[in-house]
C-alpha cells in the first residue's frame, strides 16, 4: 500500500517500504529501518540486498550527530529524516551535514509533520523528497519549493553565498 | 547605506507573496491556529492584547530619511499615528489591521525594509552601536559585518526552526552602546597584538526570566571566518538546544548547562569542518560590502564654525541640551545628535507620524539624510555640523524632541508592558509616568547624574530590566501588579546583572522606593563624579535595602 510522496519536484508514488523492526526482509525491492535496526542488522541487510539486487537506507532520529555514521552513507541509499513536529528543525541540520559535509548523494526523505511552509528550507538544506502530512494538498504543496528564486546564504542545494555574483555575474 | 539590487528586492517582494498566501490558507481554514503563529512571527506579526503588533526591522539601527517618512505614513495610514521604537532598534505597530498587513509589508519593501525575523524562533533582527561609522572611539564600521550577517541569517534555510529566538550583535567601539553581551551571540571587532583586525566572539548571553551574561568562545578570529564561525555556532545549538521546555531553550542555557569550554570545544570542532567551505569571505568581498557604507563627504570647515559655543553662553537651555543629548563625532566640526524619545509626554520610544516626517526633513536638511535607533529607544541624527546645533535644536524643541535627558533617569527604558502587550503582567508605562512626575523637576535629576533605570512589564525583560543600574520588573501576585526592584545592573562593558533588592512592591510604593534609593545614593557618593552604579558598587545593598525596607528585612 504505497502513498504519495513528493521526489524531485514531482508528486509520485512512493517506492520505498518503511520495514518495522519485526518484519521480515521481503524477497526484493526498496526498504529503510529504524537506526536501531540498521546498527544491529547490519551484514543481514547488505547482504539481502547483494542477494536480490535491493536497496536499503535508515530512519533517522533527530537527536543523531549524522557524522556517528561515517563511511555508512557511501552504502545507504536513503536517510529518512523526522520533523515530529514542523516548528522542529534540527534534522535541517542533519540534511546539511550529510550534503555538505559527508558527500551524501542518496535520497533524504522528510517524515512525520511535514507542510509546505517549511518545504522550502527543508528542500534548500538537502531534503529532496517529502512525505507531505495526510489530509494536505501535495500538488499545491509542490508550489512552495519555488516560493523564492533567489538566496543570501548558501546551502545544499547551492553552497555560494549570494553576494558572490557581485564577481562571477 | 547598504542599497538593494534586484536580487534582494526579489527575495522581500517574494515574501511578501509568500505571507499573502499563508494569510490566505489561514482565513480559508487550511492553516491551524498553531501551524499559523510560527509564519506571522516570522513576518513580524503577533496578536496582542488589543490588537495585532507588527514589528518592523530596523537592520543594525540604519535608516535614511526616505524609510522614516515611509514608516511615518505607515503608522499614519495603517495605525493610529503612532510607532514604539523597541530595545531591539526595530519599530513596532500597535494597532495594524491583519489583513492589512501583506499590503503594510508590500509598502515596506518599496523603501528596501521589512519585519523578516523579528520575531519567531529564528536568528533576529542585527544589533550594532548607534554610532556605528561616526564614533571616535571604534576601530571601523561595523556595519559591513552587521550586514554580512543580516544577509547571511535571512532566510537561513538550516536555523529557520531553531529552539528559541538567536539575537546578534556587532560591536566595534570601547563603549560598549549595543549591551553586546546580552545578545545570544556578540561579535567585538578587535585588534590582536600584532595590529591585525578579527573577531572576539561570545556566546550564550540572555535577558528574560534567566538572565545570563554572553562568555568569550574565542579570543581572535579571522574575518575571512566570520560566517564559518557563525555557523558552527547555530548549528551546535539548532542540534543540542532545548526543545522540551521554551524556558530552557536559549543557547545561553546550552552554554551554562554544557560548561564555557565544552561547548567551545563542540563549536571548534564543528568549525573545523566547514572553515574552509564556501563560508570563507574573500577580501574583495568583504570589501564590496564596505563600499555601501562610505564615509560622506564632511566640510573641513565645518570646525571654524563656534557659533553654537556663543549661542550656549548665551542660552543656558540650548547648553543644557548640548551637555545631555549631542554626542562626539569622529568628524571634526560635526555631532550626532540624540532625537530625545522620553519625558515628550508619551511612553518611551513612542514617536508620532508627524514627528516621525519631521525628524526625516531634519535629516535631509541638516544631516546625511541618516539616521539611528537605539536600544535605549531614542533616535540619533548623525553627521550635525556643529554650526547648526541650535538649528536643530530649537527644531527638536518645536516637536517636543528636545529634552536635554539622555542618560539620566528620566531616559528610561520601558516596554510596552499591560497596555498592549499579552504577555505582561503590570502596566510599566504607568510606572514611568509616576517616575517622570517624581524627577519633574530637571536640575534634580541632573544632579543625580548618569543613571540607567530600565523596566519590564514581565520575566521576558524586553526592558532590559536585569542590566538596568536600577531594575524594575512587573510581576503578578494572585492578579495584582507588583514590582520587584534590582540594583546595580549595567549592559556595557563592564556588563552585570543586578541584585535584587528585597520583596516586590504594590505599584504605589515604587515610586517612593525609587526615591529613598536615590536619596542613599545622595547620601552615600562620593562627590558628583562618582555615578550611581560605581557609589552601589562601592557600597553595596545593605544601605538600599535598609532605607526601603528598614534594618529588620535587610536580609530578604
Amino acid at each position: 500500500m504505497s502513498r504519495q510522496i513528493i521526489r524531485n519536484g514531482k508528486v509520485i508514488e512512493d517506492d520505498w517500504v518503511a520495514l518495522q523492526d519485526d518484519d521480515a526482509l521481503p524477497a526484493s525491492g526498496k526498504v529503510h529501518v529504524s537506526l536501531d535496526r540498521w546498527q544491529k542488522e547490519k551484514a543481514g541487510i547488505v547482504s539481502w540486498a547483494e542477494g536480490c539486487g535491493g536497496q536499503y537506507g535508515v530512519r533517522i532520529p533527530n537527536t543523531l550527530d549524522v557524522n556517528e555514521l561515517g563511511d555508512e552513507w557511501l552504502i545507504l541509499s536513503i536517510a529518512v529524516l523526522e520533523f515530529p513536529n514542523f516548528a522542529d528543525g534540527r534534522a535541517l541540520s542533519q540534511a546539511q551535514v550529510l550534503r555538505r559535509q559527508l558527500g551524501y548523494t542518496g535520497e533524504i526523505r522528510a517524515t512525520g509533520d511535514v507542510q509546505r511552509d517549511q518545504m522550502y528550507h527543508m528542500s534548500r538544506s538537502g531534503i529532496n523528497a517529502f512525505e507531505v502530512k495526510e489530509g494536505r494538498d501535495i500538488h499545491a504543496a509542490i508550489d512552495s519549493l519555488r516560493d523564492f528564486s533567489f538566496a543570501y546564504q548558501g546551502a545544499a542545494d547551492n553552497p555560494t553565498p549570494g553576494f558572490r555574483r557581485w564577481f562571477t555575474q | 547605506m547598504y542599497q538593494y539590487d534586484d536580487f534582494d528586492r526579489r527575495i522581500i517582494d517574494q515574501r511578501v507573496e509568500q505571507f499573502r498566501g499563508q494569510l490566505a490558507r489561514y482565513h480559508a481554514g487550511e492553516l491551524s491556529e498553531d501551524e499559523f503563529r510560527p509564519l506571522r512571527l516570522q513576518n513580524g506579526l503577533y496578536i496582542q492584547r488589543f490588537a495585532p503588533m507588527l514589528r518592523i526591522a530596523v537592520p543594525y539601527g540604519t535608516l535614511s530619511s526616505k524609510q522614516l517618512r515611509k514608516l511615518g505614513e505607515i503608522a499614519d495610514r495603517y495605525d493610529k499615528g503612532w510607532g514604539h521604537f523597541s530595545t531591539r532598534q526595530n519599530l513596532q505597530l500597535n494597532w495594524p489591521k491583519l489583513d492589512d498587513v501583506p499590503d503594510i509589508l508590500a509598502e515596506l519593501a518599496s523603501v528596501e525594509m521589512h519585519a523578516v525575523q523579528t520575531s519567531g524562533n529564528c536568528i533576529r533582527n542585527v544589533c550594532t552601536d548607534q554610532f556605528a561609522g561616526v564614533a571616535p572611539d571604534e576601530l571601523e564600521d561595523p556595519r559591513p559585518w552587521a550586514e554580512i550577517i543580516r544577509q547571511w541569517s535571512t532566510f537561513h534555510p538550516e536555523f529557520a526552526w531553531l529552539p528559541r529566538k538567536f539575537k546578534i550583535a556587532v560591536l566595534a567601539a570601547k563603549h560598549d552602546r549595543a549591551a553586546s553581551r546580552t545578545h545570544d551571540i556578540a561579535v567585538h571587532i578587535v585588534e590582536n597584538e600584532q595590529g591585525e583586525r578579527g573577531f572576539a566572539v561570545y556566546a550564550g548571553g540572555g535577558l528574560g526570566r534567566t538572565p545570563i551574561i554572553g562568555v568569550k568562545i574565542r579570543d581572535f578570529l579571522e574575518p575571512v571566518h566570520l560566517l564559518s564561525y557563525l555557523d558552527a555556532i547555530l548549528r551546535v545549538y539548532n542540534r543540542l538546544g532545548r526543545r522540551d521546555n521554551k524556558h530552557r531553550a536559549r543557547i545561553k542555557i546550552l552554554v551554562r548547562d554544557t560548561g564555557p569550554e565544552e561547548f567551545t570545544r563542540m563549536v571548534e570542532d564543528e568549525w573545523a569542518r566547514i572553515r574552509d567551505s564556501e563560508l570563507k569571505l574573500a577580501g574583495n568581498e568583504i570589501d564590496r560590502f564596505r563600499t555601501f557604507f562610505p564615509r560622506p563627504d564632511y566640510d573641513a570647515a565645518a570646525a571654524s564654525d563656534d557659533s553654537w559655543q556663543q549661542q550656549a553662553n548665551a542660552d543656558e537651555h540650548f547648553a543644557t541640551w548640548l551637555k545631555y543629548n549631542v554626542v562626539q563625532h569622529r568628524e571634526a566640526g560635526y555631532r550626532n545628535v540624540y532625537v530625545a524619545l522620553k519625558l515628550h509626554g508619551e511612553p518611551p520610544g513612542d514617536c508620532s507620524a508627524a514627528q516621525m516626517q519631521a525628524i526625516a526633513d531634519l535629516a535631509d536638511e541638516y544631516g546625511k539624510g541618516e539616521l539611528r535607533t537605539t536600544h535605549n529607544q531614542n533616535l540619533v541624527l548623525t553627521d550635525i555640523r556643529q554650526g547648526d546645533l541650535h538649528a536643530v535644536w530649537q527644531k527638536l524643541k518645536a516637536l517636543k524632541l528636545a529634552a536635554p535627558v539622555i542618560g539620566t533617569i528620566h531616559d528610561m527604558i520601558c516596554c510596552p508592558g499591560l497596555d498592549y502587550c499579552s504577555l505582561a503582567n503590570a502596566g510599566s508605562i504607568s510606572v514611568a509616568e509616576d517616575l517622570h512626575r517624581l524627577f519633574e523637576d530637571l536640575d534634580y535629576a541632573h544632579d543625580l547624574g548618569p543613571l540607567k533605570l530600565k523596566m519590564s512589564g514581565c520575566m521576558n525583560g524586553c526592558g532590559h530590566h536585569s542590566v538596568g543600574e536600577i531594575g524594575i520588573l512587573g510581576v503578578d501576585k494572585k492578579g495584582v501588579e507588583f514590582y520587584q526592584i534590582t540594583l546595580g545592573g549595567s549592559a556595557e562593558e563592564d556588563i552585570s546583572l543586578g541584585d535584587r533588592l528585597g520583596p516586590s512592591l504594590a505599584q504605589k510604593d515604587v515610586a517612593p522606593a525609587i526615591e529613598t534609593i536615590l536619596k542613599v545614593y545622595l547620601a552615600q557618593r562620593e562627590g558628583e563624579e562618582e555615578r550611581f552604579l560605581d557609589c552601589y558598587r562601592r557600597v553595596g545593598i545593605k544601605p538600599f535595602q535598609e532605607a526601603v525596607y528598614g534594618p529588620s528585612e535587610r536580609a530578604a
